[in-house]
C-alpha cells in the first residue's frame, strides 16, 4: 500500500516536473467563480452529511475521486496529492517542485476548492438530493 | 467581519500552516455565523481524510495472498486429489 503512494508520487512529480514552474496565473480561476463580487458564495455548500469518509467503501465514488482528481490542472494535482495522500510536509513539497510557499498555498487552496466542488457536483450533492 | 471568499482561503491555509490568533479567531468568529463556510470547512478535513486513505483503500481492491497462505493452500489442494 504505501507502495502504491509512491508510485502516485512518483507520477505526480514526473507530470509536475515536464510543467513550467510559475504558471499559477494559467490555472482555472475556480476559486473566483465560487463567490459573489462582495464576497458571499454563488452557490453555498451543500450538507455532505454525517460521515462523508464512508463514501470511499463505495467502488463508484472512488471512480468519481478519481476523475475528480484527474480534473484538476497537473501541478496542482501533484500538490495536493504530496500533501494530502503522502501527507509530505508543506516546506518537503516547495523544495522538491521548486515553488515558492505561497504559490504551495494558493495552488492548495484551488486544488481543495475544486476538488470539493467536483466531488459535490458529482457525489455529494446528488445524494443530498436523493434523501430530501 | 471578512467575507466568505477570505475564509474560504484562510479555512485552506489553516490546514497548511499556524495562522495568528488573530485570524484564527476572525475564522471561528465567522464560522460561528456561517452555515455555508462551517460546512465547507467540514469538508475541507473530510477531504483530506478520504484522501489520506484512499491510497489504502486502492490497495485492497486487488488482495495480495500472502505466500504461506498460497503454499498451505496449494498443498491443502494437492492434498485432497490425492485421497479422493
Amino acid at each position: 500500500m504505501g507502495i502504491l503512494k509512491h508510485k502516485l508520487m512518483d507520477y505526480y512529480r514526473t507530470k509536475s516536473r515536464e510543467r513550467p514552474v510559475d504558471d499559477i496565473d494559467a490555472m482555472p480561476e475556480n476559486v473566483s467563480e465560487m463567490f459573489e463580487r462582495n464576497g458571499k458564495w454563488k452557490q453555498a455548500p451543500v450538507d455532505w452529511g454525517q460521515a462523508p469518509e464512508k463514501a470511499l467503501a463505495n467502488t463508484e465514488f472512488r471512480a468519481v475521486l478519481r476523475s475528480c482528481l484527474a480534473e484538476l490542472p497537473e501541478r496542482q494535482a501533484a500538490v495536493f496529492a504530496m500533501r494530502e495522500v503522502d501527507g509530505l510536509e508543506t516546506s518537503e513539497i516547495c523544495k522538491e517542485l521548486e515553488v515558492t510557499e505561497t504559490n504551495l498555498w494558493v495552488m492548495m487552496h484551488r486544488a481543495r476548492a475544486g476538488l470539493r466542488r467536483c466531488l459535490e457536483v458529482n457525489w455529494f450533492g446528488l445524494r443530498a438530493e436523493d434523501s430530501s | 467581519m471578512r467575507t466568505c471568499n477570505e475564509v474560504s482561503e484562510l479555512v485552506s491555509a489553516s490546514l497548511d500552516r499556524d495562522l495568528s490568533f488573530s485570524r484564527r479567531l476572525g475564522v471561528r468568529f465567522h464560522l460561528m455565523m456561517c452555515k455555508p463556510c462551517a460546512l465547507y470547512e467540514r469538508q475541507l478535513k473530510s477531504l483530506r481524510t478520504i484522501l489520506g486513505s484512499s491510497a489504502d483503500v486502492e490497495g485492497e481492491s486487488a488482495p495480495q495472498l500472502p505466500d504461506d497462505t498460497a503454499t498451505r493452500l496449494q498443498n491443502a489442494i494437492n492434498e485432497e486429489l490425492h485421497t479422493s
